[in-house]
């Protein structure tokens, strides 16, 4: 009987720690991003870009 | 820099589709999902008209304000991104975009969605630039790169243009003036009634 209580124990503790949603928010504030950040392009990238916009133009 | 956008003049888009083949071969889009379509209305009759569409990155998004769990987030050039890790595959956005750009990939037998997937103006998402996550998960990051979503640059008649809205514009407004016939674009004449085509 002790015997099956420890493993009973045992299985609910490791059932039990398999219970995690890693990374993941579990709050949220409403319009608030809360993933990761994302890089900002640099002024010589805004630059390129603008540079080839207007390369469309014909 | 103003915010990014595209625009598709229907007076040149001769539905050929490449820019949807485009998108799908630089971003290794996944089967059934299609981040950009050519719309095409009267077809075979006069008065057709196609135009390309895909996310128009919405200055005042509909799937950002809908989003229950706020995967979305806009850079500061105005691309609207969003995160794979903290979407839980609702399909809210998918109802309140109206140009039907967020799409989902079927994950089980049975129909179930995954998340969601969208145009990302090549932008890829907030995993660190260039690396091999975010390219799995978003797709190329062109802008990183310094250039402009492929769908538009290899545009064979022009007709999709991407890039600083004011440069856009500034092109887009050279053609309406050099047609002399108003602006061409698709539904003007029914936002605008009797100012032109």
């Amino acid at each position: 009987m002790r015997m099956i209580s420890f493993f009973l124990i045992l299985a609910g503790t490791l059932v039990l720690a398999g219970c995690k949603d890693a990374d993941r928010p579990l709050s949220y504030e409403k319009g608030v991003y809360a993933g990761k950040a994302d890089t900002k392009l640099t002024a010589d990238q805004l630059e390129a870009l603008r540079h080839r916009g207007a390369l469309q133009r014909q | 820099m103003a915010r990014m956008k595209f625009l598709c003049d229907a007076e040149r888009c001769i539905e050929c589709n490449a820019c949807v083949t485009a998108c799908k071969n630089e971003n290794e889009v996944p089967w059934g999902i299609n981040r950009r379509r050519v719309v095409t209305i009267n077809d075979g009759k006069p008065g057709e008209r196609s135009i390309s569409v895909a996310c128009m990155h919405c200055s005042d998004a509909p799937c950002m304000a809908v989003c229950p769990v706020d995967v979305f987030y806009q850079t500061d050039e105005g691309v609207v991104l969003h995160s794979k890790d903290l979407c839980i595959g609702c399909g809210y956005c998918f109802y309140a975009c109206p140009f039907g750009a967020p799409q989902f990939p079927q994950v089980g037998n049975f129909g179930s969605r995954g998340k969601m997937d969208k145009c990302t103006f090549c932008a890829g998402g907030p995993e660190t630039d260039k690396s091999d996550v975010e390219f799995k998960k978003y797709g190329r990051n062109r802008l990183a790169e310094g250039k402009l979503p492929l769908c538009a640059e290899m545009c064979s008649t022009k007709a999709l243009l991407a890039g600083d809205g004011d440069v856009v514009s500034d092109i887009y407004r050279e053609r309406v003036v050099s047609r002399g016939f108003g602006s061409g674009a698709w539904g003007w004449g029914r936002a605008y009634p009797g100012q032109g085509a």
